[in-house]
């Protein structure tokens, strides 16, 4: 651990404010705080959409860059500035997963394996810490739902298209699993 | 839309992961800025999901942060921890690779460079001294055939003043081959000798000119050995010229059987 990082891992977290003052000067200390603070949720984002490590440690490194060179385009009033790089990385994994070199690769097809992908995806994380315990109280459907939206970038038409519901059911049953999740952190 | 029921739709769930119609996000963009309970729940709806991605972190392998500073424009930071330090290796940007590149050429350049220099420095020193011996060498000439060239012109204005009477002086029994010339102002007394012709002597010899005058040997000098052409003592009413081979220095008196050449005016 450097002593920069050592340093702040002592004091308390940056707020938000703060570190975004620092990224507009593009501070090295703003860079260790956002890698060190922000890589281990982005980069389980990522692989969470790619399931292959050499793509993910490459798309983990675009992110960033990209994080980095466009931070003027962030907009505070608009959303948490995690939240925006959580969006920034998993379209450019979603990208990077649809893009053909990574479909041959991979072989992750948005097709009838979809169902067997998605099941593999949300078993991912009940690695994390008590999350089995908040994924199991997620219904088959509401899991769905969310590995659709969230780890393939799907929108609420083709979300509705790929499981042949109606807009409002996609809606409610994202209500309802967000609902569920929210109990379970705040 | 009530503001209710926006949040009770799902809508802001779709809205925050991006998945909403670009239309629909524009509206909501716009309904949040006049309604505080939408956007306190989008805020909500934000931090559940920032709450979920952390809860499913996973670490990226630690070569990465290196590999992402680079990449941004960040060397490596020294590590503290002397123990692990086994090599450092420094990222540069693409732009301070290719600078460091060229400053790799450079340098090797500038070394080629140098090499070069210092040897035709070398070259040049060594060339500047040899023409330097060999300009002394050269000026030694000159001086001594200026030397030269003044003693002949000094021997031609002898030799060709029609004032000055050529005496030859011819070899006697103990040395017939020997010869000399004695160039003679009969008026004024000035003496020279062109003592080329003479033998090798011993070099604690020299020869000596004489003058006949009044049947009486007078001294006119002795000849120095490396001279064959000299101006040698005035002398007035000689009849004759003999030069005698006598001890370094001279005598005041000829030895007689020691007389190489004699001539008569």
């Amino acid at each position: 651990m450097t002593a920069t990082t050592a340093y702040l891992a002592q004091s308390k977290k940056y707020t938000e404010e703060f570190l975004c003052s620092e990224l507009k000067s593009k501070s090295k200390l703003a860079f260790e705080y956002l890698y060190d603070n922000y890589s281990p949720a982005l980069y389980g984002v990522i692989f969470n959409i790619l399931h292959h490590e050499e793509a993910s440690n490459d798309a983990l490194q675009e992110v960033f860059v990209k994080i980095w060179n466009n931070f003027e385009s962030y907009d505070p009033q608009r959303s948490r500035l995690y939240t925006w790089m959580m969006n920034i990385a998993r379209n450019h994994a979603i990208d990077k997963l649809r893009s053909k070199a990574m479909k041959g690769e991979h072989e992750l097809k948005r097709d009838k394996d979809f169902a067997r992908n998605i099941h593999a995806t949300t078993s991912q994380f009940v690695d994390g810490i008590g999350l089995k315990k908040m994924v199991d109280q997620l219904e088959k459907e509401q899991k769905d739902i969310i590995d659709l939206l969230y780890f393939r970038g799907f929108t609420q038409s083709e979300v509705a298209e790929e499981l042949s519901i109606p807009l409002g059911t996609v809606k409610s049953r994202v209500r309802l699993a967000m609902n569920k999740l929210r109990k379970y952190f705040i | 839309m009530e503001a209710k029921q926006l949040i009770e739709s799902g809508s802001l769930e779709l809205y925050v992961m991006g998945s909403l119609p670009a239309e629909e996000m524009k509206q909501i963009d716009e309904l949040r800025k006049t309604s505080k309970e939408v956007n306190d729940e989008i805020h909500r709806i934000e931090s559940a999901l920032e709450e979920f991605a952390f809860a499913q972190s996973l670490h990226p392998k630690a070569e990465l942060k290196d590999e992402i500073a680079a990449r941004i424009g960040f060397g490596v930071e020294l590590d503290l921890d002397m123990d692990n330090i086994k090599t450092i290796i420094v990222h540069l940007r693409p732009v301070m690779r290719f600078a460091a590149a060229a400053g790799v050429v450079l340098i090797l350049g500038l070394s080629v460079t140098t090499v070069y220099f210092v040897n035709r420095y070398n070259s040049t020193n060594n060339e500047l001294l040899s023409l330097k011996s060999e300009q002394s060498v050269l000026a030694n000439q000159v001086k001594h055939i200026t030397s030269e060239s003044e003693q002949l012109k000094n021997e031609i204005a002898v030799v060709s003043n029609p004032a000055h009477q050529h005496i030859l002086l011819n070899g006697l029994p103990i040395s017939p081959t020997s010869k000399a010339i004695v160039f003679w102002n009969k008026e004024e007394g000035n003496t020279f000798i062109n003592a080329s012709a003479l033998p090798q002597i011993a070099a604690n010899e020299q020869f000596q000119l004489w003058a006949i005058v009044d049947g009486k040997p007078v001294d006119l000098g002795v000849i120095n050995k490396d001279t064959s052409f000299a101006e040698m003592k005035q002398v007035k009413n000689a009849v004759a010229f003999a030069i005698t081979l006598e001890p370094l220095g001279g005598k005041s008196v000829p030895t007689m059987e020691k007389m190489y050449v004699l001539g008569n005016v």
